[in-house]
């Protein structure tokens, strides 16, 4: 597998130095001066959970944690977020407050402090997701899927979000940065240690008055100390109460690289078509560990997703395919005893999901979408249905 | 040019999605610390799987479990010659008899279903319900000399006449001299009881459809197993909380734990006049321990061969893997009549998880499907653990 990225970084640079398209320079993309607010919301129809019951979700083979809860069947309020943002000049303030998928409590996601040092450098900080991949701080409202890409969910935690600063720099549509983290929150984990995080990017994007295009490249490393699936815990105010269990700690390395892309183009009439999608690859080498077992522990996991859409006038089509491929071994006396406790086997097959949608926009503020998702990624193959709606309401400033 | 830049991309991204279309997600164990740990005894055990716990008084050997295997299966080891260990443990029964209650040498009814032996030398504790019996070794004597209730039946009396009957037989010689060599003399109850313990400790079974289905081989795994698998392991259900591990049981113990626990759980099987009693002597741990928060607690029995141990519970009072179902879906059991009666779904001292669950018939059945999944043909039928005294077709034993 690692051939294989290196052969696919290989062939973006390639991709990357055969370019002959100018660039002109745009400025830096900030908030708009003063202060504004969205609200959004967002509730499903689901004809099927991703799980039974209470169970404890785990795409076998894969270390999961974080925020990555799984839909339930049934009418439920997916999302609910207010993002304030305001700006005087060069320095702005963002906070989003809400809850997202899977969770009941509202909970302030977002503080962030920035300041654009020049046209060209902003410094951000504060509790905020990253930016590595764009895709990182997308919610299910952002985007025509009820449900978090898979890749997110299983190697994420359904988003990296953690403090943290961040350097970021646009020169000529090449996007750069770099992001520092405390380190706190999954992948990494960190506890009465100094261990950290970190990531650094790099993107390109092209448009003209019908295209658009943008290719980047990512590298993610976070030191875990005693990180445990803390979705499951006693103490998170999450968990179902019937579903926590005993925890079992990774402490080692994790290490991720990843591309992306997407290209949209716009066709005669109000036609338009596009494709986005990642490959990410996750390495972690390390130790599991409970109150009586031991293992040491190596995993690769590669994750791919891809969407293409279809768009007219205010019918929207999209098909979004995902997989993971695990490979894992665990070493150690105590290998069989953990594989089992955290549903390290892997499947046979790898963990898959199909999703078709459609989505009708009925004004700037509503839409509404039917998916039909082919779900594979626990041992059950599952057919799930769903209706939802997305209402996003600027609630202040501009647009009100 | 942008059409040019764009088929780049587009082509790469497809290459990209075609490499990675091949199914080949593995997890792979490395157990091989312990497996190769140097112990001159061959466990039937996966790599998967850590080994039991050894007991540094009574090494494993190949020679003490054949001659524990010979003891096994020998009549003679009773009182009157009339019962052997595999009259109660039958192999083709996963070790038990099939009866709802054991019958000792001389009638008499054991108070309790004779349990299976299967995976014995992983339990954190022995019998039904003894948090202080923790080795085979102290277990095999209760059977073997036992008076209440009688089993073998063997006495301080009759017992120079059942070493006298031993003896008699011209195989052990060499069997004991093989198990015990530099020791003498051999037909003592001590080496008795350990080649035992060596061959039940022995007897582990880990080849079953659903082992299979975890290295990748569904051909007797399909659907309706893995969807009685997420039941199993479901919240709904609560099975896999007393029922879980490798061993389908939550008391168990291997070498690579450190601290073990010994846990035992009411099911609310009973609730005599609704003070939350058991019949006697049948009360669980508290005839062990006397206090009453133990009144009806019970280890769970591992779960690996259960469709074809019948009947169930440690009294055998349900008859079968559907009744075993409906009385957990039930919450406990309500006997509305007789000396026993009382609602045992309100037994104050039952176990939390056990709270009753809605059931289809669909998931009953593939709840069902799951746990015959559980079942080691080769471990009924290996003859590594059979009657070694069948090779010679003798009428004796």
């Amino acid at each position: 597998m690692n051939n294989f990225v290196k052969s696919s970084v290989l062939s973006l640079g390639f991709f990357i130095a055969s370019r002959s398209y100018a660039h002109s320079f745009d400025d830096f993309i900030l908030p708009p001066e003063g202060l504004h607010a969205e609200l959004s919301v967002s509730g499903a129809y689901r004809s099927d959970a991703l799980i039974e019951g209470n169970q404890r979700w785990v795409v076998p083979g894969t270390l999961m944690g974080g925020e990555a809860y799984p839909s339930e069947a049934g009418f439920g309020l997916d999302e609910l977020f207010l993002t304030p943002v305001y700006r005087k000049e060069n320095t702005y303030v963002m906070l989003k407050i809400g809850r997202h998928l899977g969770s009941e409590d509202l909970e302030l996601e977002h503080v962030l402090l920035g300041y654009r040092l020049n046209n060209y450098l902003a410094l951000e900080g504060g509790k905020m997701a990253a930016i590595f991949t764009p895709y990182n701080g997308e919610h299910p409202s952002d985007t025509c899927f009820s449900s978090r890409r898979l890749v997110y969910d299983a190697l994420w935690g359904g988003q990296f979000n953690d403090t943290g600063l961040r350097l970021k720099s646009n020169i000529g549509g090449l996007d750069s940065g770099l992001e520092l983290w405390k380190g706190s929150r999954f992948p990494a984990k960190e506890k009465d240690t100094e261990k950290s995080a970190y990531d650094v990017y790099t993107r390109y994007s092209v448009e003209d008055e019908n295209h658009s295009l943008s290719v980047g490249a990512y590298y993610f490393r976070a030191d875990a100390n005693a990180r445990d699936d803390s979705r499951y815990s006693a103490t998170h105010s999450h968990a179902p109460a019937a579903v926590t269990v005993d925890p079992t700690y990774f402490d080692g390395k994790v290490e991720t690289k990843g591309l992306m892309g997407s290209l949209s183009t716009k066709f005669r009439g109000d036609w338009s078509a596009g494709f986005l999608g990642e490959i990410t690859q996750i390495q972690q080498n390390g130790r599991l560990r409970d109150a009586t077992h031991q293992a040491d522990f190596e995993n690769q996991t590669m994750g791919l997703w891809g969407e293409l859409f279809a768009a007219v006038q205010r019918e929207k089509f999209s098909f979004r395919a995902e997989r993971l491929k695990v490979k894992s071994d665990v070493y150690g006396a105590a290998a069989g005893v953990l594989a089992d406790k955290l549903k390290l086997q892997a499947m046979g097959e790898d963990p898959y999901r199909n999703t078709l949608s459609y989505e009708h926009e009925f004004d700037a503020t509503f839409r509404a979408r039917v998916e039909w998702a082919k779900d594979f990624t626990t041992l059950v193959k599952r057919d799930i249905y769903t209706v939802s709606g997305v209402w996003t309401e600027t609630v202040f400033g501009i647009g009100h | 040019m942008f059409i040019t830049l764009s088929m780049r991309a587009l082509s790469l991204t497809i290459l990209l999605f075609l490499a990675a279309c091949r199914n080949d997600s593995s997890t792979k164990l490395h157990q091989v610390s312990t497996a190769l740990s140097g112990e001159a005894f061959l466990w039937t055990v996966p790599l998967n799987m850590p080994l039991p716990k050894l007991n540094p008084d009574n090494p494993m050997s190949e020679a003490k479990f054949q001659l524990g295997r010979h003891l096994f299966y020998d009549k003679n080891l009773s009182g009157n010659g009339t019962l052997s260990c595999s009259s109660c443990h039958q192999q083709d029964k996963a070790f038990t008899d099939g009866r709802t209650v054991a019958i000792g040498s001389t009638g008499q009814s054991h108070p309790r279903n004779a349990q299976a032996l299967v995976n014995v030398a992983y339990y954190a504790s022995l019998t039904w319900a003894n948090t202080s019996l923790v080795s085979v070794e102290q277990q095999v004597f209760i059977p073997l000399f036992g008076e209440n209730p009688i089993e073998h039946g063997i006495t301080q009396d009759n017992w120079p006449m059942v070493v006298a009957r031993l003896e008699a037989e011209p195989r052990y010689t060499a069997l004991f001299a093989a198990a015990f060599p530099s020791e003498t003399p051999v037909f003592t109850q001590e080496y008795i009881t350990k080649a035992l313990a060596v061959f039940v400790k022995g007897l582990t079974s880990f080849n079953s459809a659903y082992d299979r289905h975890l290295s990748g081989d569904n051909t007797q795994y399909g659907a309706s197993e893995q969807r009685g698998q997420s039941l199993f392991f479901g919240e709904k259900m609560e099975c896999f909380h007393c029922h879980g591990g490798y061993n389908f049981s939550d008391s168990t113990a291997d070498r690579t734990m450190t601290f073990v626990n010994r846990p035992f759980h009411n099911t609310g099987l009973y609730n005599i006049d609704g003070s939350g009693k058991f019949p006697a002597p049948n009360r669980g741990l508290f005839e062990a321990t006397g206090k009453t928060s133990d009144m009806g607690r019970f280890r769970a029995p591992t779960l690996r061969n259960i469709a074809k141990t019948a009947p169930y519970m440690h009294d055998g009072s349900v008859k079968d893997l559907s009744a075993v179902v409906d009385f957990y879906a039930a919450g406990g059991r309500n006997i509305e009549t007789g000396e026993l009666h009382g609602d045992g779904r309100k037994n104050p001292f039952k176990d939390g998880f056990v709270t009753g669950f809605v059931v289809s018939e669909q998931e009953k059945k593939d709840l069902i499907s799951f746990l015959e999944s559980l079942t080691d043909e080769s471990f009924l039928t290996n003859p590594r653990f059979s009657n070694p005294w069948d090779l010679r077709g003798s009428s004796s034993r």
